[in-house]
This record gives C-alpha cells, sequence and structure tokens, in this order.
C-alpha cells in the first residue's frame, strides 16, 4: 500500500515525503472512520485527527509491524473513543425512519436502501465487533492483520467477526421481513 | 458434527479459512442440513453485501485540511529540544479544522454576550455603590447622573471643570438602557414613582449636565423638590419645561453657569437631540453642512449620527490620540479630523461619507 522508502524518508524527518505518505492514507484513514462512526462529519473529524496523529508520531512507528496496521491501530483507536463519547447521542429512531422509508421503494431503489440497512445494522454492533467487520471488509484485512490492528487475540477476533456477521444477518434478515421482500 | 460446529466451519469459509477436509465436511452436512444450507446461504449474501458497500472518499482533502495545524505543530517540534515527545503530547490538544471552525463561528456572539452582560453589571456596581446619593434624587426627579456626578462633586463648583463632567455625563448617557433598567430597581422603592416617572428622570439624566454643579446646593431641600418634580412627572407626557427650570434654576444656585440650558429641548422628544448638539459644542464635533449627520468624537472614536434619528452612521476605529478640529467639506461627502498624538504631532483624517472609509488624508 505504501512503498517502505517513502516511510523511511517521511521518518527520517522528509516533511514532503510525510504529506506525500499521508495523502496515500487519508482515504483508508477515512473510510475505517466513516464505517465506524456511520456519520460523516464524525468520520471527517476523526480521519484529520488520525492524519494528524501519524504525523507526529510516525518516529514511533516500527518496521516490524505493517505500516496499514499500524495506522489503522490509530484511527480505530480515535474512533471508538469517539465512538463511546456519541453513543448516548446516536438516535435509534433515526434508524427506524430508514427502516420505514424502505416499504413503499421500487426494487431498483432498494438496493441503495439495502446500503443503509447494512450500515444501520453494523451500527447497531457493539464498537470491537464494528471494528472487525470494517477492517475485515473495508480494508480487507486477515485475522491477523486485524489482531494486530485493535491489539486483540487471534481467537478474539475470529468469534468476534463470527458473532458480528451472525448478528448482521439476523438483523437483516428481519429487516427484509419487515420490508417488501418479506 | 453438529450444526454448531458447523456454523464455525461457515463462518471460516467465508473469509477463506477452509482447508480441503473440512471443506467437503460443511458441503456434506449442509447437503443433508436444510437449515444449516439456508443459513450458509444468508451469509454467503450478507458477506457479499459487506464486501461491495460503497468504498466512500472524503468530500475534500482532508491532508489539505490539517496542513495549517501540521504547521503549528512543526514549530512546536522546533521549539521543544525534546522535539518527539513534546509534539506527541500537543497533538493530543489539536482539534480536527472543521470543528474548531465551528467553534470559532460560535465565539463572536459569545463575546458579544459576554461584553453587554459585563456592561451590565458595571452600571449595576455602578448605581448600587451610589445608591444613597441616588435615591433622593431619584425621588426628587433629579437624575441618576447627578448621583454620579456627586463624586466629583467637590470640585465642580468651578466651572473650569465642566468639560470633564459633560464628557462623563455624555458617556453616562451612551450607557443608558441599561442604566435605566437598573435604576428602576433601585428605585422601586421610591414612593409612588411610577416607571413613566422614572423613564423621564433618565431621560432627564442625559441632560444633567445642565444640573451638574447642583447636588450640594440642593441637598437641604432635596424632599421640597422631590414634591414639586414628582408632580410635574405626572404630566411627564406633555412637553414638560418644568423640570428644565428646575434644573435651570439649580443651576444657578450651584453658581455653575451653564450656557446650553436654554437649548435644551423645549419639549420631551427633542430632549435628547438638542442635548447632544449641547454637548457638542462642548467636545469636538460638528454638523454636515447639509444638516444630515452629526459628527462628534467620543473619547477616541468618531461618531457620526444620522441628524434625523440619531442613529449611529458611523463609527471610526479608536484612534491613539485627541480628536480635534472635525470638519466637514462643502458637500458634506466628507469629514475630516485631527488626532492629536503625543509630542505634540497632529495626523489628519478624513472619512468618506459615500464609502464609509476612514484614511489619513495627505498633510
Amino acid at each position: 500500500m505504501v512503498e517502505p522508502g517513502l516511510i523511511r524518508a517521511a521518518q527520517s524527518g522528509d516533511r514532503d515525503a510525510l504529506i506525500t505518505l499521508l495523502r496515500e492514507i487519508e482515504t483508508h484513514v477515512y473510510r475505517t472512520a466513516y464505517y465506524i462512526l456511520n456519520n460523516e462529519q464524525d468520520a471527517l473529524d476523526a480521519a484529520q485527527e488520525a492524519l494528524i496523529r501519524i504525523y507526529t508520531k510516525i518516529g514511533s512507528y516500527e518496521e516490524k509491524a505493517q505500516f496499514k496496521t499500524w495506522i489503522q491501530r490509530i484511527v480505530t483507536n480515535i474512533c471508538i473513543d469517539k465512538f463511546r463519547r456519541n453513543k448516548p447521542t446516536v438516535s435509534i429512531d433515526e434508524h427506524d425512519m430508514v427502516f420505514y422509508e424502505k416499504q413503499n421503494v421500487e426494487d431498483e431503489v432498494m438496493s441503495a436502501y439495502a446500503v443503509q440497512d447494512i450500515r444501520a445494522a453494523i451500527d447497531k454492533l457493539p464498537e470491537h465487533h464494528r471494528a472487525v467487520v470494517v477492517l475485515r471488509y473495508l480494508q480487507d484485512f486477515s485475522y491477523n492483520e486485524i489482531a494486530d490492528s485493535l491489539d486483540l487475540p487471534l481467537n478474539t477476533v475470529k468469534s468476534y467477526l463470527f458473532r458480528a456477521r451472525q448478528q448482521l444477518q439476523t438483523l437483516l434478515h428481519d429487516y427484509q421481513k419487515g420490508g417488501v421482500r418479506g | 458434527m453438529n450444526c454448531q460446529e458447523v456454523m464455525e466451519l461457515m463462518q471460516r469459509q467465508l473469509d477463506d479459512d477452509l482447508d480441503e477436509g473440512e471443506m467437503e465436511v460443511l458441503m456434506n452436512h449442509t447437503r443433508h442440513c436444510p437449515d444449516c444450507a439456508s443459513m450458509f446461504e444468508r451469509l454467503m449474501l450478507l458477506s457479499a453485501e459487506l464486501t461491495s458497500l460503497p468504498k466512500v472518499t472524503p468530500s475534500y482533502s482532508l491532508v489539505d485540511a490539517i496542513i495549517p495545524q501540521l504547521e503549528q505543530i512543526e514549530l512546536f517540534g522546533q521549539q521543544g529540544a525534546a522535539a518527539e515527545p513534546a509534539s506527541g503530547s500537543n497533538v493530543e490538544s489539536f482539534e480536527p479544522a472543521a470543528r474548531r471552525a465551528k467553534r470559532e463561528r460560535r465565539w463572536p456572539s459569545m463575546r458579544l454576550i459576554g461584553g453587554v452582560i459585563a456592561a451590565g453589571i458595571v452600571a449595576g456596581l455602578f448605581l448600587v455603590t451610589y445608591k444613597p446619593g441616588i435615591v433622593p434624587d431619584l425621588a426628587g426627579g433629579k437624575f441618576a447622573a447627578d448621583g454620579s456626578n456627586n463624586a466629583a462633586q467637590e470640585e465642580t463648583e468651578q466651572a473650569a471643570n465642566s468639560l470633564m463632567l459633560r464628557k462623563y455625563a455624555n458617556e453616562e448617557s451612551a450607557a443608558a438602557p441599561e442604566v435605566r433598567t437598573e435604576t428602576m430597581d433601585a428605585a422601586g422603592k421610591s414612593d409612588g414613582a411610577s416607571a413613566m416617572d422614572i423613564e423621564t428622570d433618565v431621560k432627564n439624566k442625559s441632560e444633567s449636565n445642565s444640573g451638574y454643579g447642583n447636588a450640594d446646593t440642593r441637598s437641604g431641600g432635596d424632599e421640597d423638590k422631590g414634591s414639586i418634580t414628582s408632580d410635574d412627572s405626572d404630566n411627564s407626557g406633555e412637553p414638560s419645561p418644568e423640570p428644565l427650570e428646575a434644573a435651570a434654576m439649580d443651576s444657578e444656585d450651584g453658581g455653575g453657569s451653564n450656557s446650553f440650558e436654554g437649548e435644551a429641548g423645549p419639549n420631551d422628544a427633542k430632549e435628547i437631540n438638542t442635548d447632544q448638539k449641547s454637548l457638542a459644542a462642548a467636545l469636538p464635533d460638528a454638523a454636515s453642512p447639509d444638516g444630515k449627520y452629526i459628527a462628534q468624537a467620543e473619547g477616541y472614536v468618531i461618531k457620526i449620527y444620522a441628524a434625523s434619528d440619531q442613529s449611529v452612521v458611523h463609527e471610526s476605529t479608536r484612534k491613539n490620540g485627541k480628536l480635534a478640529n472635525l470638519k466637514w467639506s462643502e458637500d458634506s461627502a466628507e469629514l475630516t479630523y485631527e488626532v492629536h498624538v503625543e509630542q505634540g504631532a497632529i495626523e489628519k483624517y478624513a472619512i468618506d461619507m459615500t464609502t464609509g472609509e476612514d484614511k489619513k488624508a495627505e498633510q
């Protein structure tokens, strides 16, 4: 994803290299934040915070870890902290509305709403389960990479991912039964 | 193998984590177990949907957005000898630009509210402090500002100080809106004084400079005057020359002669207006030739009022010297004035009334 040479240059104090590196990773950082936080504005804030932290901590990155898991660790930590702060304000009603709207739309639009459903379902997962799902599907990480990113044992990652998928499947199945398709 | 164990195989299959043997076990089971087969199907569908979630991208360049903050961090980093840990801890306090901008947007109104509150508190404290002096004055229909004049009363026998006092009273009247409510509170106990009553008092207050020398001489006869002026205030809706006469009388008593009493409004509506004109005589100010504007130096600021409704049409920036020689151009389009800074230097400025520009004039 990011050339080792660029990382080394950035670490040795080449500011331009560091900025280039940040530009290369900003989308990945943002995407994780977007799906963990399920809110564009929060995601923009969190991603910026993560990039600033990467900028200042680049010196502490050690090559024995993968760079991509190192940056995902930073962004997921920020998001999970943020998510904890925001959790009481997440409105359940808002999501309910999305599901109601689904009832009288045609199949063509339906696929778009399916994405809404999936996002809403992800939003209902506990924070670490959600982070595992996001890293697995949006960053295409392996179990081990997820474990490194989240600092969790491999077995925990697996059990979180399996439980998360089961729960998502149940939630989405329920939504479908409540919708036109059911 | 039970369904629960197969469930794990299904899950791992979604992540391509099964070897051939495990794969075969899974397939054999689902062939004979419709429940697991349909579950596996749903899970595969879910996994496919998760994989095809939109690959969102930020709506603007995040790196561009944080560059100003990064530059600030650089500065911090260069200052500290221990750059690494120092900048690390600084970072925690840096917030995303968007959120910071939001906060900044909120600030001006907060500052404004703070200013208003502060002004109210100052006015309130001021009146509370001077309450003993004011209450009889109010009862006497005689202006809170007199109370304030009390403070400087000792020196006011001499007309020489009048300028300073007028200026003071002028500042007072600028704060009138706040002062008025406070005055009402303070006078709440004054017998039978209606709100109307007090309002006229406050109005009078702004021309209280006409009676600035009076508090001392009146102190003995306050009660008498109280009865007189509270009568006046009963018909406060009408043009009331009487308080003015009283004021004139008072000031004669006090020995503080007053050149502009006569000008002081014949009716209530014009009182403040004419009062400002009369103040204008004392402070550097000027009416424009076409009569539309009145320019006035207030402290270190030039204010231009519309003659029609007294609204401020222009307020200059704060100057660092005494303002003098306000002059209008013939066509009223420009106001020139001088700023007398320290060491006798004079800077000339001009305000263009069409553009509102306030700039240094050519010497």
